[in-house]
């Protein structure tokens, strides 16, 4: 009744019994719970499959808003930056972090070694806080080093530096454009060369050099080869 | 299985095709003809649908489908109030009665199933992971979680309680 093939197993092996077990081993599962089973692992394996895509699709959409984030957020220099760039030079040297924004303005305009020189807008914060804000580099040569580094009325006034700033920018910014002397002499869009060119031959002979001047700045802006039909009575 | 785990759903047809009658067999013996047979053996199969991304393919995938019905039909008795262990301490029936009980039956065949009814449950257990799953010694132990002699030591108990059964059968 053992198996002489399977030493190991001699004694746990019994032909005769697994013969009549496997002659009376008939059974099967009923169709209709075969149809439930390989229905469920279907229903599975595709909602699997569809599972993933909105896995993909959020990953790519989360790529893609950090990298617009990090797009946005990179285009305007950072506050500190700002401040750097529009102190003068030896506080620039002295307040600067160790990481440096790339795209910041100091860095673009005021290269490591290179002092830079007070801008406008530096100026423009000098006359509106006074010296404490942007104080003259003649100031700042008797002036401690620590002190310099951390200038008392930057560090309590930042804020308001900050906002004065952003709303002379705005003011400028919706300021009218200064209209040119020759605002009125320019002649209109459709005009030929010729009508522009004598006026400014006109105002030439009724004395206004400046008026005529202008005009010829924006005949030359206007007309690429003004040379070319300078009749020649206004040929200079 | 590997397929299947990776999104084809045809590879469970084939993989359901070539293992459902001897699981069913072995779910429906463990089970000792109960009512709810068909639904432990759905369960099984769901089970595996579930664990599916559980599966390692340096595994085999024989044993590992068994250890989830083995898993399965422990948890069915233990939701019965009686411990799959209970059973190994379990007085075999005696062989005389055992006979004249089962004197009536037609064939040897009929009487080894019932004789298969009243093994302990680890020792039936062990007989069918060996016969219908056509498992190793080793890997009946891994999938019932035993050591390889107390498989073997349950196995000959089996046997003899089977041989002593189905006296008259041999010849």
């Amino acid at each position: 009744m053992t198996d002489p093939r399977k030493p190991e197993q001699d004694d746990v092996d019994d032909l005769l019994l697994s013969a009549l077990y496997r002659q009376g081993a008939e059974e099967l599962p009923p169709p209709e719970l075969d149809q439930a089973i390989r229905e469920q692992a279907r229903k599975v394996a595709r909602r699997r499959r569809w599972f993933a895509l909105p896995k993909v699709a959020l990953a790519m959409s989360v790529l893609l808003g950090v990298g617009v984030a990090l797009r946005v957020f990179d285009v305007a220099p950072p506050e500190q930056a700002v401040i750097e760039y529009e102190m003068p030079s030896k506080q620039v040297t002295k307040v600067s972090p160790p990481a440096p924004a790339p795209r910041s303005e100091s860095i673009d305009r005021a290269p490591a070694g290179v002092v830079p020189v007070p801008s406008d807008a530096a100026k423009l914060d000098s006359a509106v806080l006074g010296s404490a804000a942007a104080p003259s580099p003649d100031q700042d040569a008797g002036m401690p080093a620590s002190e310099m580094a951390e200038p008392p009325a930057i560090q309590n006034s930042g804020q308001a530096r900050r906002e004065l700033l952003m709303r002379e920018r705005a003011k400028r910014k919706s300021a009218q454009p200064v209209q040119p002397v020759c605002h009125a002499d320019i002649p209109p869009l459709d005009a030929a060369a010729i009508e522009w060119l004598r006026r400014i031959r006109d105002l030439r002979e009724a004395g206004e050099q400046e008026r005529a001047s202008c005009l010829q700045r924006f005949y030359r802006e206007r007309f690429s080869e003004p040379d070319q039909i300078k009749p020649p009575s206004v040929r200079e | 299985m590997k397929w299947y785990r990776d999104g084809d759903a045809d590879a469970f047809n084939r993989l359901y095709a070539r293992y459902r009658a001897p699981l069913y067999r072995y779910v429906l013996r463990q089970c000792a003809g109960c009512p709810e047979a068909d639904e432990l053996y759905q369960d099984v199969w769901l089970r595996v649908v579930r664990a599916r991304g559980q599966w390692r393919a340096s595994q085999p995938f024989r044993p590992w489908l068994y250890r989830i019905a083995h898993n399965r039909v422990v948890d069915h008795w233990r939701a019965k109030g009686q411990a799959h262990e209970d059973f190994e301490e379990q007085e075999a029936p005696d062989a005389t009665p055992l006979q004249e009980m089962l004197a009536h039956l037609r064939d040897c065949v009929a009487r080894l199933k019932e004789l298969l009814g009243y093994l302990p449950a680890a020792q039936r257990d062990a007989f069918l992971l060996k016969e219908e799953a056509g498992l190793t010694l080793a890997q009946i132990a891994e999938v019932t979680g035993t050591e390889r002699e107390t498989v073997k030591s349950r196995l000959r108990y089996a046997l003899k309680r089977l041989r002593d059964g189905l006296e008259g059968c041999d010849d």
